[in-house]
């Protein structure tokens, strides 16, 4: 027999070369460990049925591991922080509403805060409610969209229509107050642009009580499906300290096990006047965010029920409201829970009708640096798992 | 307890073909033919059709509504129509003659299968085989070559990775499927399905095969990539599997294939285990072959309930599910069924 | 607990409290990581979210680089500030410390051309591969607005 050299062991004994009587094929052993494969590079997307609009992962695998992953974002960028310093503050509403396109109302309410906070301005009682409403059934309205379209992607086709059904009704009573049924523009500085169509409370309590009887369908069909917990359970896990270095807010931080959220640390509108909880999960695997999301609708329902019972009549805005914004020179972080996590704005202002600079800090941006950390060393099959159950919106990601 | 001599005589005489006697050999010989052709042409499109409805009411819609005025329901046949103008693509780098192939080798199994199934008594099959199960499981199976060639062909990573997948999951799922057969045949006595039939004259083979009959409809999702076990085309992740690259009348003949499996898979479970044409009792006045159609289709709503219903297993759940847990049932269930065989 | 801070590391230049409460600790380029590592370890302090990190165009002083700090158990938030000039300006890279600074690193850089030293991987983020030019800073024109003025901007009636 020949000698053993370098990595792997060579047949070089002539009688066994092919073609000698009683050969065999000369191999060349490689010890276990040593075996070279190469890497491949697989992109998904920036088509790609599964991703949620243009997020390109590039993926570096090893047969199905995946040894690292970088998201390629960048292809919805609008430029809108420096469109922001040729508008107006009340311009820069309707800009804004185009972060997280599934719950728009959630994106002024951060700048018009700041920019009321800056100008000391009062606002009036009633638009303080109807502004809770409002951001709440927005909350709803994206929960229940993410909770569709994961489950179509991980193979359960009817959750999804399920939860357009819903979603048509409240973006129809949405529609009724704002006139809009996806980017809403219905804050102002100081308040609201008008005030609720009459009907409004009475089908709003209507589909809190319908909504609500229907949630009962996602858990039949999904938190209690074996085989949904089979493929979540335990897949990409993420720690609280984590996923706080990165920078995630919202469900994905509460599914991570840290009860954080503006509306309860740093109250806003008319948060401290009403009860409600902020669930927190256990794990931080892709379960427990989902969880957290129905958990959220349900909390949602209660504050709008609440708001239902406590909404004072009076003005929607002050009445003495300049007709140029000009708030005085200094700046301010004021920051949201929208649904997606912590929607913020730092505006600078030199005492001019357009803001110096306004630097939009949306959820979506640091969730989505966290998935690098979330696929390392998964599998191929769990990437669509994991993926699908960091919640994010392209708009919100690129502004 | 079934002795060979107490199932009834089948009406053996060859010349024996929907009830009515022919003399001419060749003119059954045609008869028998287009009847398989028309039967396997038009069965599936039903089934689709009623896919279409069930889910999209199941899902809060309609469904198609606008094809033939009267709820849609020429809306498969406009698909047909639609499939057979579109353009051929054959992608450049693809093997062309497999790749040309690969929908011919999955659609011919699919139509010999028909061969062997009975609808009824009297002549309502075109081949009594003496081993007809056997030969509707096995014929089944050779589809999977198509499967494999055509991702192989495609020169596409998605396809191979869903022909890959698909391969695997029908080699690790005929084992129950024959094996929960073998156990039905073991009951019957017979391998010749319109014999299977007639040996339930007492009792539906349910009904002492009830692990059997969840075994073999279980296997059969899994035969026809069907959800919760579509994983080798799902479509977030795979596009389409094996069939991406495929347009126009091929890619037609991949899905007749497909709705075919499921008529074809359903008329075999019906006749191994719900009692084919055999009625319930007090109701014969309603003839064997529409005893036959309502169970298929009874059968199909439960398979499109599924559809609608479950996400899909990940790959090597379903290899866990199968080789762990209900080939040791399936094996469990034959020796149980020899048992009581020899006992009683 | 800024004097705490102020004494742990004797690099606070200035601190500014905004009539709203809020807190900016204005720091010179080169204690900049000094500062934040302090934020970051102690556990008195213990501010490990980092929220956001970006700049201000301040004209003829510079740019303030400005990073936004939470602490999850005291719930508090600080700003650290410093000025760094117009071209050729850098500060050390937070990315050892938050992991989570890397994507706001790489956006600030290509919008305002400021460096982060240590930076693991600093090329464009947000915009186009062929894109020339740093947008953000003011004397970067939009060329829409150029091109055409902006209807928005009459007075209201």
């Amino acid at each position: 027999m020949a000698g053993r050299e370098g990595a792997g062991v060579a047949v070089t004994d002539p009688t066994m070369l092919p073609g000698a009587p009683g050969e065999g094929i000369a191999i060349d052993v490689a010890e276990p460990g040593r075996f070279a494969t190469e890497e491949m590079i697989l992109n998904i997307g920036p088509q790609h049925p599964s991703t949620h609009g243009v997020l390109r992962m590039v993926l570096t695998l090893d047969g199905e591991l995946i040894r690292d992953a970088e998201p390629v974002i960048g292809y919805m960028h609008r430029g809108f922080e420096k469109m922001a310093e040729v508008r107006d503050y009340r311009q820069i509403i309707a800009l804004v509403n185009r972060h997280d396109w599934l719950s728009a109302f959630g994106n002024e309410l951060g700048l018009v805060l700041g920019v009321e906070a800056l100008m000391e301005v009062e606002v009036p009682e009633r638009a303080q409610w109807i502004r809770t409403m409002l951001a709440e059934w927005n909350r709803v309205l994206n929960h229940l969209m993410f909770m569709g379209s994961y489950g179509l992607e991980l193979g359960a086709m009817t959750p999804i229509f399920l939860a357009f059904r819903e979603r048509e009704e409240i973006q129809g009573l949405l529609e009724a107050a704002t006139g809009g049924r996806m980017h809403f523009t219905y804050n102002r500085i100081g308040g609201l642009k008008e005030d609720l169509p009459r009907g409004f409370m009475k089908e709003s309590a209507r589909l809190v009580k319908v909504v609500r009887h229907r949630l009962a369908d996602y858990e039949g069909l999904l938190l209690g499906n074996e085989i949904f917990k089979k493929r979540t359970v335990g897949i990409g896990k993420l720690p609280g300290s984590v996923a706080l270095e990165y920078g995630c807010t919202g469900p994905i931080l509460q599914a991570a096990g840290i009860a954080e959220d503006s509306r309860k640390t740093e109250p806003y509108l008319k948060y401290s006047d009403v009860s409600f909880e902020v669930p927190v999960g256990e794990n931080g695997d892709s379960f427990d965010r989902f969880w957290v999301l129905y958990r959220r609708i349900q909390e949602s329902l209660k504050i709008i029920e609440q708001v239902h019972d406590k909404l004072p009549s009076g003005p929607i805005i002050p009445g003495k409201m300049p007709k140029n914004i000009k708030p005085p020179e200094g700046w301010i972080y004021s920051r949201a829970e929208n649904s997606l996590g912590e929607t913020g704005y730092y505006i600078v202002s030199r005492g001019g009708k357009e803001p110096w600079r306004v630097k939009m800090r949306t959820p979506s941006f640091s969730n989505v640096s966290m998935i690098p950390y979330l696929l390392r060393g998964v599998l191929v099959p769990d990437l669509i798992s994991v993926l699908g159950s960091v919640f994010f919106v392209v708009g919100d990601v690129d502004r | 307890m079934t002795h060979l001599s107490m199932i009834p005589a089948i009406a053996d005489s060859h010349n024996v073909f929907l009830g009515f006697d022919f003399s001419n050999e060749w003119l059954l010989l045609g008869l028998k033919l287009a009847a398989v052709l028309v039967f396997f042409l038009t069965a599936p499109l039903g089934i689709g059709y009623a896919e279409h409805k069930i889910l999209a009411h199941m899902q809060a819609r309609l469904g198609p509504m606008e094809a033939g005025r009267f709820h849609g329901w020429a809306q498969l046949i406009a698909d047909g129509v639609k499939f057979v103008q579109k353009e051929d693509i054959v992608p450049s780098a693809a093997d062309k003659a497999v790749f040309v192939i690969a929908p011919a080798m999955v659609l011919v199994p699919a139509i010999m299968i028909f061969v062997v199934l009975p609808l009824g008594p009297n002549g309502f099959w075109a081949e009594n085989m003496d081993v007809g199960l056997f030969f509707a499981l096995a014929i089944s199976s050779v589809s999977v070559i198509g499967m494999l060639a055509a991702g192989w062909s495609s020169a596409n990573k998605f396809s191979l990775i869903g022909a890959i997948r698909g391969a695997a999951q029908l080699i690790a799922y005929e084992l129950p499927l024959v094996l929960a057969g073998a156990a039905v045949a073991m009951q019957a006595g017979t391998l010749s399905l319109p014999g299977i039939v007639e040996a339930q004259q007492n009792h539906w083979f349910i009904f002492p095969q009830f692990f059997g009959f969840g075994l073999f409809l279980t296997a059969s999702l899994a035969e026809l990539s069907r959800p919760p076990f579509d994983m080798p085309i799902a479509d977030s992740e795979i596009i389409f599997g094996h069939m991406t690259e495929y347009t126009g009348i091929k890619f037609a003949f991949f899905l007749l294939a497909e709705y075919a499996g499921i008529v074809a898979l359903s008329i075999l479970a019906a006749v191994m285990y719900l009692g084919g044409w055999k009625s319930l009792p007090f109701i014969n006045f309603i003839p064997g072959p529409l005893w036959t159609m309502a169970k298929v289709g009874a059968l199909a709503f439960f398979v499109i309930w599924l559809r609608a219903t479950y996400p899909r297993l990940r790959e090597d759940q379903l290899q866990k599910m199968a080789w762990k847990y209900m080939i040791p049932i399936a094996l469990v269930n034959i020796l149980l069924t020899g048992i009581f065989k020899v006992v009683f | 607990m800024i004097d705490h801070v102020k004494e742990a590391t004797g690099a606070v230049e200035r601190e500014e409290v905004t009539p709203q409460g809020q807190i900016a600790l204005h720091v010179t380029p080169a204690n900049w990581h000094v500062v934040a590592e302090h934020l970051r370890r102690c556990p008195r302090c213990n501010f490990g979210m980092f929220n956001w990190l970006s700049a201000v165009d301040m004209e003829d002083q510079g740019f303030e680089v400005i990073v936004h700090l939470y602490s999850a158990s005291s719930l508090q938030a600080v700003n650290i500030k410093t000025m760094v000039p117009r071209d050729g300006g850098s500060v050390r890279t937070l990315t050892d410390l938050w992991r989570g600074a890397s994507f706001h690193e790489r956006e600030c850089w290509e919008m305002f051309d400021i460096g982060f030293d240590g930076h693991p991987h600093l090329v464009k983020l947000l915009l186009a591969e062929p894109f020339v030019g740093h947008p953000l800073r003011k004397e970067f024109l939009l060329m829409t607005r150029e091109a055409k003025e902006w209807p928005g901007a009459k007075e209201p009636e």
